[in-house]
């Protein structure tokens, strides 16, 4: 405990421990001691400013310097007065005594700048004891034109093609290296990667609510515990999964061993959405490394969380090159695309991810695409109507409805309708806005994704929808509160397109036919949810809708199992993220078959002959006899045939 | 593809001036800047952030004798923000000398008057107006005539002080607030960001790298991010102790064998006399003169007439606790004149093993005995106008540096060709005032600035 709270930084300096800053205290007094005029360098408070000078300091001098103050506040009150007085003399001494001088203009360097820089509360007495008043007196007013050339001046950072093929190449490179670490590295790598997620977990929430304007719990949720649990998915099952897998061996090749490899396809291209920027970065980062790949991520550039990755990556004990961070935005991602990935895996609008394909086609790049979603909930009278109204609300409104698994269309069976709708709205209308640890819903992130919520809801109303909350929402501002429609129907793009934001249109609905009509009349097929008090039958109906995922009597939580893939049907997406199918997609999946070194030659090889037809003809009718009967006569086929190839092998077709 | 035709490293004195005539002949600039821009309206008040935040390492490199301290700045702008702005001419000892180090011809009065007359017409020149210099220059000048030494008011970039209304230039040593001294934000940087010039600040490089046909810059953002690019024509001019470190670290000593070698830094010392009446150095124009004595420039050094803030003069007065304190007490009672010496002892840079880069530098009996006739004609002068007591800076200071990259004949004597191009190499160059063969005892910026113009004049040859 005591080696804690000397560690730890004190609440004046992020950089130096209480201690340190007594040792420069004490020292400061020996340079300053104080008199009837001026205030001792202890007593004026100028250790205060320490950061402002020690922020400045190459890393090294720092180091040292930290060290000389945790010695001067350890030594002996005598010992430090001699130390003091022999670096005093250092400037008359030899060239030997460089360390002495450079002490003695650390120790005094520091103290004179603080105390003659008048930091602290007795600055004010220090300046007037030495008479200094210098000062410019004129003022020029308004702001220097420069300051406007300079911001124009600034570069387009997104990277160019030069960076974008310098870290493809690095990747490579660091590829071979990530692959030839055992499985058991990588997730002890991975290990560490959870344990400096959990422990700088508020910066990073606060980074995240920064940039997106989610609330803290959704960014806790989303973000962090979420990331955390795919990593305790992968610990404890990637290495199973990525074993050498057998497969059973036909009777016709007896003697054979039939294996599937799982082997890293190289190096992954992550193109990253906005809603989830730091889980949309680490989970696959962290699958596509744990099946061996190098990863260059393209996070968007509406959140890119700059540096933050890195850092944590570094911290956790990935090399650089490892994983990655391209920022930009899509000219960037088709820079990174160009290069040839072994395979792009893109989180993000149904338009966007027509542009990766139709690029990775030319190129034939594999691609993985998770796109948007209008998810319906279907809710049967004989649901918990409490419980529906709760989920319903969070299912649509979590990370303010920015989720492509957000319930966009909620279809509700006509006897409960109005009850449904009462209760819903007045649960909506308690939820608190704002991005705190208090608050239930944060902000749109994006201007663009604002204008999308304005354009869909006057289109509602101006087609007789009826808005039920929601009303005190400006129609400008990012924080939107959950807008309750009815008398919506699929004329109305509300009901249609993704919303991306905290919309709940609610639709009536007769009877289980009707509602696996409407839900299924979109063009996407992401996921859904059934509600209802007869399990079979939510099951039947939940059958019936073309959708990667779906939930039962609840929504979103297929995505909480981190065994279980994710994906979309329709124009939601192709392929699957995590889980076992997941984890596989980033492998090249090999097939392998071992067989002997031995003297046989194989009855299919050369040459072929009128005598060996008739066995090989007499062995494919065998082959479809089921039964102990088929087995012996297929044996029967098959053993003079063998017998046969190999006397034709060794001696060709005259023997 | 190039990102750009030219990077120029660095947006100081010789780095603003190459992109200004690069970009104004067309080219696509980009200039890379470790410090940030600030502006009259956000220079850091006062010494201690002054320091902190304008210059390397929170104002403080040692050479590894530590017996010098050297600043570099790290800011847009680089020395022009925190120098003084003299703007002198060499004369022909120094010109002569770098003649015959480098056999380049227009290294003489007569070949640099045109690039110097281009060089001033660029910027606004005022002589400092005498009716305002403070006590501390009165003394100075008082000295030398008492002493027979000669001395003339300071030519100096700026363009209106406003004195009358009480302005101290000591303050302008962490930026001119009053937008008058002749800072290249307000000169050639802007004339190269009104032509297009691209500017990065607070980014770092790391290293560079000539490939065939083009060169890259790898660099580092000031949140850690690593940006790189891609130009024809890489120009150099971070600064003498920046351009050697970045070479250095790049690799480049197996090509260019005298890098970092012919390292000046023009040492200066400090000495401070307490008069009995107030002296008030920190008043009204910084400097006011400067020696014009032929005797001095022979025995190789000059006078001038500076002052220091308090941290600065409390890091030199000797004395430690209350005696050190009472002197500062009576800080407005102290005088101030500065030994520069013309240095004739090359040091020479070097990366230590964790890549720090490594000063040596060292006076030698020559360099010494120079320092020494500066120090025996300022004690006449303190002495002549009535000094009770002299005090002696504990230790020098560099704040001309210069060399490393030096212009030669051949690669055993030099690093860069008459041409600013680095030898051996087909697009890099270097344009600030690591190229000086030699020390020329002379305020540099004025050259620095006339060099950056011949450079970019033969960037633009080359390219063509």
């Amino acid at each position: 405990m005591k080696r804690d709270l000397e560690t730890f930084p004190s609440p004046v300096s992020r950089l130096f421990t209480p201690q340190q800053l007594k040792g420069l205290n004490r020292l400061g007094d020996f340079y300053c001691p104080g008199d009837e005029l001026m205030p001792a360098f202890s007593a004026s408070g100028a250790a205060e400013g320490i950061d402002r000078l020690a922020t400045a300091m190459h890393p090294r001098d720092l180091a040292d310097f930290r060290l000389l103050l945790t010695l001067a506040a350890r030594l002996p009150q005598p010992l430090l007065a001699s130390l003091v007085n022999l670096l005093d003399q250092a400037d008359r001494l030899g060239p030997w005594a460089k360390d002495l001088r450079m002490a003695r203009l650390g120790a005094a360097g520091v103290a004179y700048s603080l105390y003659y820089g008048f930091a602290g509360s007795g600055g004010p007495r220090v300046r007037a004891a030495i008479g200094w008043d210098a000062a410019i007196r004129s003022s020029i007013s308004g702001e220097p034109a420069m300051n406007q050339l300079v911001r124009d001046a600034a570069p387009d950072l997104s990277p160019t093609a030069a960076t974008v093929e310098d870290a493809f190449q690095r990747a490579h490179s660091a590829q071979v290296t990530i692959a030839a670490l055992i499985i058991e590295q990588r997730l002890a790598v991975l290990d560490r990667l959870g344990e400096v997620i959990l422990r700088r977990r508020d910066e990073i929430i606060a980074r995240v609510s920064q940039e997106t304007g989610k609330c803290a719990t959704d960014a806790l949720l989303g973000e962090i515990f979420a990331t955390l649990d795919n990593l305790e998915y992968l610990r404890k099952n990637a290495r199973k999964l990525l074993s050498d897998r057998k497969v059973a061996t036909p009777l016709a090749m007896l003697g054979k061993k039939s294996r599937v490899w799982y082997e890293p396809l190289g190096t992954i291209l992550v193109i990253a959405p906005w809603n989830y920027p730091f889980y949309q970065a680490i989970v696959p980062i962290s699958i596509a490394f744990a099946a061996g790949n190098a990863v260059i991520h393209k996070p968007s550039e509406f959140t890119p969380l700059t540096g933050l990755i890195e850092s944590i990556l570094q911290e956790a004990g990935f090399a650089r090159d490892w994983a990655q961070v391209v920022y930009g935005d899509g000219k960037a991602g088709a820079h990174c695309l160009a290069q040839r990935p072994d395979k792009v895996f893109f989180t993000g609008s149904i338009a966007t991810g027509k542009k990766v394909m139709a690029q990775a086609a030319e190129l034939l790049v594999p691609v993985e695409l998770e796109l948007g979603g209008k998810d319906a909930m279907i809710l049967f009278a004989d649901a918990n109507l409490d419980r529906a109204v709760a989920g319903a609300m969070w299912g649509a409104l979590t990370n303010t409805g920015q989720s492509c698994t957000s319930i966009e269309r909620l279809y509700i069976e006509r006897s409960v309708f109005d009850s449904f709708t009462v209760k819903l709205v007045e649960k909506v209308q308690a939820l608190q806005l704002g991005t705190g640890r208090d608050d239930d819903i944060g902000q749109m992130t994006t201007a663009a994704q604002v204008a999308i919520i304005r354009h869909q809801l006057e289109d509602a109303l101006a087609k007789g929808a009826r808005q039920l909350t929601g009303h005190s929402w400006d129609r400008q501002s990012p924080q939107i509160p959950p807008i309750v429609l009815t008398q919506v129907d699929h004329s109305m793009l509300v009901m249609e397109e993704e919303s991306f934001g905290p919309f709940l249109p609610l639709m009536p609905f007769e009877g289980d036919d009707h509602a696996v009509s409407l839900a299924n009349r979109t063009i996407y097929g992401l996921s859904a949810c059934v509600w209802s008090g007869d399990i079979a039958r939510a099951q039947r109906v939940a059958r019936r809708l073309h959708v990667g995922n779906v939930s039962i009597n609840n929504h979103m939580i297929t995505e909480g199992n981190h065994g279980l893939p994710f994906g979309g049907a329709k124009q939601s997406g192709i392929g699957r993220f995590k889980g076992e199918e997941g984890l596989r997609g980033f492998c090249n999946i090999k097939a392998v078959m071992i067989d002997g070194n031995s003297s046989k030659i194989e009855a299919n090889w050369y040459p072929f002959t009128e005598a060996k037809y008739a066995a090989m003809d007499k062995m494919t009718v065998a082959s479809r006899m089921r039964g102990l009967g088929g087995l012996v006569r297929f044996a029967l086929a098959g053993l003079p045939l063998e017998s046969l190839a190999n006397k034709l092998g060794r001696k060709g077709r005259k023997g | 593809m190039q990102d750009y035709d030219a990077i120029v490293i660095g947006a100081g004195v010789g780095g603003s001036n190459v992109a200004a005539a690069l970009t104004a002949a067309g080219m696509r600039c980009l200039i890379i800047e470790a410090g940030r821009y600030r502006s009259r309206q956000d220079y850091p008040r006062g010494e201690l952030d002054g320091n902190a935040q304008l210059f390397w390492n929170g104002g403080m490199e040692l050479n590894t004798s530590a017996t010098l301290a050297l600043l570099r700045a790290r800011v847009v702008g680089g020395g022009s923000i925190v120098n003084q702005a003299l703007l002198d001419e060499f004369d022909d000892i120094a010109l002569d000398d770098w003649r015959e180090r480098t056999g380049i011809t227009w290294f003489s009065t007569a070949g640099m008057a045109p690039l110097y007359a281009e060089a001033k017409a660029s910027v606004s020149i005022q002589q400092v107006p005498v009716e305002h210099a403070n006590r501390n220059a009165r003394i100075f000048k008082q000295g030398f005539e008492n002493c027979g030494f000669q001395c003339k008011p300071l030519q100096r970039g700026q363009s209106g002080c406003r004195h009358e209304e009480g302005n101290d230039c000591i303050e302008c040593l962490y930026g001119c607030r009053l937008d008058s001294k002749q800072a290249t934000p307000l000169t050639s940087l802007q004339r190269a960001l009104k032509a297009g010039a691209k500017l990065l600040t607070e980014c770092e490089v790391e290293a560079i790298a000539e490939q065939a046909g083009f060169s890259e810059v790898h660099a580092r953002l000031a949140d850690g991010r690593p940006v790189s690019f891609r130009c024809n024509s890489l120009i150099l001019a971070a600064g003498t102790l920046g351009s050697n470190a970045l070479l250095l670290k790049s690799g480049w000593q197996d090509r260019l064998p005298a890098l970092g070698q012919g390292f000046y830094c023009h040492p200066q010392f400090m000495y401070f006399a307490r008069y009995r009446e107030p002296v008030d150095a920190q008043r009204g124009p910084f400097q006011s003169y400067k020696s014009d004595d032929a005797g001095f420039r022979q025995q190789g050094f000059k006078l001038e007439n500076v002052f220091a803030p308090p941290i600065g003069t409390a890091l030199m007065l000797p004395g430690l606790g209350l005696g050190h304190q009472r002197q500062m007490a009576l800080m407005r009672h102290f005088a101030c004149i500065e030994v520069a010496v013309r240095d004739s002892h090359p040091g020479s840079l070097h990366l230590s093993g964790q890549g720090r880069l490594q000063i040596n530098k060292e006076l030698n009996s020559e360099d010494r005995q120079r320092a020494k006739a500066g120090y025996a004609a300022v004690e006449r002068i303190f002495r002549s106008t009535g000094a009770e007591q002299i005090h002696s800076g504990r230790f020098g200071i560099g704040l001309h540096l210069m060399g490393g990259l030096r212009l030669a004949r051949r690669p055993e004597e030099g690093c860069v060709e008459g041409n600013f191009r680095l030898f051996g190499s087909r697009r890099v160059y270097a344009a600030d005032a690591s190229v000086f063969p030699s020390a020329p005892g002379i305020n540099p910026s004025l050259t620095i600035m006339a060099l950056a113009r011949k450079a970019a004049a033969h960037i633009l040859e080359d390219a063509r």
